[in-house]
Parts: structure tokens; C-alpha cells; sequence
């Protein structure tokens, strides 16, 4: 225990999903369908620690990606509305929504991570920038997320008949939401600057844990009217040449970073105004 | 360690015992809610509505019940700052938070099935569900009065912060209490059960490595 309390942060996290992995294993003998979940978010953290890491560093003072971004988008409309897709009964023309809908919960999810490793930086270091940055991270995921619902909930208009079916899905999504705009509430209502950029990076760490297993577990234990869940046929199944995927995967892409361009926008001006406060 | 452990949860039960209208002014809270539940309800109770109305209970009862513990510290802040290391003082809290609002809970229950009946199901299996939801909705409200303490409205911040964080395991337990209430077996209930766990785990855990980040000020 003593030794326990001696290791810094960085170890004390990594024990904790080690620990967190074994269980899971453990569990995924007794439940399939838990290990999908776990193995989506395990293969999104390692680009999101990079990018929240050095990534994001580089990424404030390189400029050629903009460009990729903007050739990527340009990409994503012009392919995702006009290049042939499966027909399909029910979708019929709305699966072109998997690039525009999709992307934005990868967005979300890279940059609610990168926002968490930007507390746990400030956490281990007490330096007020990774404050600052994580706050500006988290800002643009939880505006990534409101996007993701409202694109879905136009979809849903179509598909399912109601913008809003209970879906366990959307369900989780809304929580998610609640999480973060409490992030925000609880930011707000603490005046010491130093105690506010602790607590929140605290509730940060915490909320972040408890939003793994309602994104990634709790709705592959139900049945959900998305596609590719419950019964449903997902895209893996019907896009056997590949069609969507040469849209969706750049689509990801570029939407992710262009999530980042905002919040390196928006870090930016928060410097400035944080220099601008103190002289 | 052990011993300083034992002490803190034994100063934290005789506060209680000693000042006695915290702790009646929860059973009373309870009672009362029941009460009113039972008098809106005056129609038959479905199994799925009887459990998962209790639960909602003691989701409001555990945010009232749990945010005393650490503005009742506010005064020993300093003290207990020299005295003892974070860890030792946060694990007494959750294991004091865990018998506290399961002894509520057991209460709250006994007026629950007495003044609402109660469906066919095996209470072993329930009970066993019971504590471990409690563990899930003790520890992560222990952590959140943590840090509601150092904000300006303590009282609102409890549920702002605490709803979300608490709903994945809210609703596994949930879900779990609905199946055994509807006559399920362990089988049924297994796999969730083990996922509750793992959440729960994982709480208590975080709680302990971040506990002492927001403990220093």
C-alpha cells in the first residue's frame, strides 16, 4: 500500500487500466458482446493519447494539415452525396448519413480523451496551460456530440419514423452530454482558479470512466434500432466492395481533425487572453 | 493503517450516534417519501415499476443522505491535513458511506414492502443486487461530495455532478432488480452482475487515486 501511494499519476493509471483490462477479460468470458465495446475503445486511445500528447503541440504550430482537412471535407461532401451506395430497404439514400453522423462520436470521443489527458497532465504537473487546453478539448467534443445527435435525430426522422426513439444509443448519448455540460456547471461555480482547474480535472478523470462503459457496454447489451446492432445489418455486412468505407474512413479523418482545428483556434485565443488578463 | 482506518469510521459513527437528527431526519426523509408513494399509487404496482421506483428513492435519498459526509469535515480540514495521508481518510469514508446508506436502504425497504407489498421474487438474489448497487451509488456519491464541497452551492452541485456519473450503474442495477423482481434466476442476471461489479471496481479505484487531488487545497 505504501508503495502504492508513492508512484506517480502516470503509473497509478496505467495500473488502473491494467487492472481495469483484467477484469474485463474476465468478464468477457461470461459476456461476448462486452469485448467489442472494449476493443473500440481501446484501439481509439492510443491515437488520442498521441495527439493530446505531442500531437497536439505539433499540431499548434504546423499548418499543412488544415489544408488536408479542407481536401478531406471537400472529399467527404462531394463523394458522401454523389458516389453510388447499397440500396437498401429502409435507408435507401440516408446511409450517405454514416459520413456525416459517425464521424462526429469519433470526434467527440478523441477529443473528450484528449481533454482528459489534458487533466491528468495538469493533475501530475499543476501547470495552468494543460488546463486551459483541456477545458477548450472538452468544449469543442461536447459541441462535436450535440452535432452527432442532431444529425442522428434528422436520420431517425426518416428511418425509424421519430427523431427520438429511446434508443439505448441515443439514450447513452444524452447522458454523455449531462456529464460534460455538468463539467461546465461545476467549472462555473467555483471562483478560485487554481481549486477550479483541480476539481474539474478531477470530475474530469472521474466522469470520463463512467462514460466508458454507457458509449462503449451498456448499449451492446441491448438491443438497439441502429444499424449493425440488434439484428439490423450494419455496413460490414452489405458494403462488400468497399464503397462507403473509401468515403467513411477519410470522412473520419477529417472531421476528427477538424474537431482539433477548433480547439486550436480556440486555445490560441484563450492564450492570448489569458496574457492580455495578466499584464 | 488498519487501526487508523477503524478510527476514523469509529469517530464517524459516533458523530452520528451522538448527534442522532442527521441520521433520523434521513429515516424520517425516507419514510416519508414512501409514504407519499404510496399514497399516489393507490392502484396496483407492477414488479418492474415496484423496483425501479425504489431505486429512484434511494438514488435521492443517497445524494442527501451522502453530502454531509465531508462538509461535516470542514472544520477538521487542517487537522486531519497533518495527521493522516488522503488514502487512509477516503477509504474510511467509502466503507462508512457503504454501511450507512445500506443500513438507510435496508430501512427504506422494510417500509417499502410493508406499505407497498411486495411481488414474488428471491430476496437472497435482491439483496445480493441491493449491496451491490449501494457499493456503486456509496462510492461515487462519497467522491462527488468530495468535490461539491469546494463549490459555491454545495446542495445542487451534489445532484449535478452525481445524476450522470451515477447512471451506468443506476441503470445496470436497475435492469438487474427489474429481472429478479420479475422471477428471474442467477443465470439471467449473471453477466450483468459481474459488469456492476467491474463499474464498481473501477469507481473505487478512481476515487482512491484521485481522492487525494481534490483533498489538498
Amino acid at each position: 500500500m505504501k508503495y502504492l501511494i508513492r508512484l506517480s499519476l502516470w503509473k497509478k493509471i496505467i495500473i488502473g487500466l491494467l487492472y481495469y483490462t483484467v477484469i474485463v477479460a474476465l468478464i468477457s468470458v461470461f459476456a461476448r458482446s462486452y469485448v467489442v465495446g472494449l476493443f473500440v475503445f481501446l484501439g481509439l486511445v492510443p491515437p488520442s493519447v498521441w495527439l493530446a500528447m505531442e500531437g497536439l503541440s505539433y499540431l499548434l504550430k504546423s499548418n499543412w494539415w488544415r489544408w488536408l482537412v479542407v481536401c478531406l471535407l471537400i472529399y467527404t461532401v462531394v463523394g458522401g452525396l454523389l458516389f453510388s451506395v447499397p440500396r437498401l430497404p429502409i435507408l435507401n439514400e440516408t446511409i450517405r448519413n454514416l459520413h456525416f453522423h459517425v464521424p462526429m462520436w469519433f470526434g467527440m470521443i478523441f477529443l473528450f480523451t484528449a481533454s482528459v489527458i489534458q487533466a491528468v497532465k495538469y493533475l501530475a504537473t499543476g501547470n495552468g496551460q494543460y488546463d486551459l487546453i483541456g477545458v477548450r478539448l472538452a468544449e469543442v467534443g461536447l459541441f462535436f456530440g450535440i452535432l452527432g445527435l442532431l444529425t442522428g435525430m434528422i436520420w431517425a426522422n426518416f428511418t425509424w419514423g421519430s427523431p427520438w426513439s429511446g434508443d439505448p444509443k441515443q439514450n447513452s448519448a444524452a447522458i454523455g452530454m449531462l456529464i460534460y455540460l455538468a463539467y461546465f456547471v461545476l467549472r462555473g461555480s467555483i471562483s478560485d482558479e487554481q481549486m477550479r482547474a483541480r476539481i474539474s480535472a478531477v470530475y474530469n478523470i472521474f466522469a470520463f470512466a463512467a462514460l466508458i462503459p454507457l458509449l462503449f457496454i451498456l448499449p451492446r447489451l441491448t438491443d438497439s434500432l441502429h444499424p449493425g446492432n440488434g439484428g439490423n445489418p450494419g455496413f460490414n455486412s452489405y458494403d462488400l466492395d468497399s464503397q462507403l468505407r473509401l468515403v467513411f474512413y477519410p470522412a473520419v479523418l477529417g472531421w476528427t481533425l477538424l474537431g482539433f482545428w477548433i480547439a486550436t483556434v480556440k486555445i490560441r485565443i484563450s492564450k492570448i487572453e489569458k496574457t492580455r488578463e495578466d499584464v | 493503517m488498519l487501526s487508523q482506518i477503524a478510527l476514523l469510521i469509529r469517530k464517524d459513527f459516533v458523530i452520528d450516534w451522538r448527534l442522532k437528527h442527521p441520521f433520523t431526519g434521513i429515516l424520517l426523509y425516507i419514510a416519508s417519501t414512501i409514504y407519499t408513494v404510496y399514497l399516489s399509487f393507490d392502484a396496483v404496482v407492477t414488479p418492474a415499476v415496484w423496483s425501479s421506483l425504489f431505486w429512484i428513492i434511494l438514488l435521492f435519498i443517497a445524494t442527501t443522505a451522502l453530502a454531509k459526509s465531508f462538509i461535516q469535515e470542514e472544520r477538521r480540514h487542517l487537522y486531519y491535513y497533518f495527521t493522516i495521508k488522503p488514502n487512509i481518510l477516503i477509504l474510511s469514508k467509502l466503507i462508512y458511506s457503504f454501511i450507512y446508506l445500506s443500513s438507510i436502504g435496508l430501512f427504506g425497504l422494510l417500509i417499502y414492502i410493508v406499505l407497498i407489498g411486495q411481488p414474488e421474487f428471491s430476496l437472497g438474489l435482491f439483496l445480493a443486487n441491493f449491496f451491490n448497487g449501494v457499493l456503486g451509488l456509496s462510492v461515487a456519491f462519497t467522491m462527488i461530495a468530495s468535490l461539491a464541497v469546494h463549490t459555491a452551492q454545495k446542495g445542487n452541485m451534489m445532484a449535478i455532478l452525481g445524476f450522470p456519473v451515477i447512471l451506468p450503474i443506476l441503470l445496470l442495477t436497475i435492469s438487474n432488480s427489474r429481472r429478479i423482481v420479475e422471477g428471474g434466476v442467477w443465470e439471467e442476471i449473471s453477466s450483468f452482475s459481474l459488469i456492476l461489479t467491474s463499474v464498481n471496481v473501477i469507481i473505487v479505484v478512481l476515487t482512491l487515486i484521485l481522492f487525494p487531488y481534490s483533498w489538498k487545497s
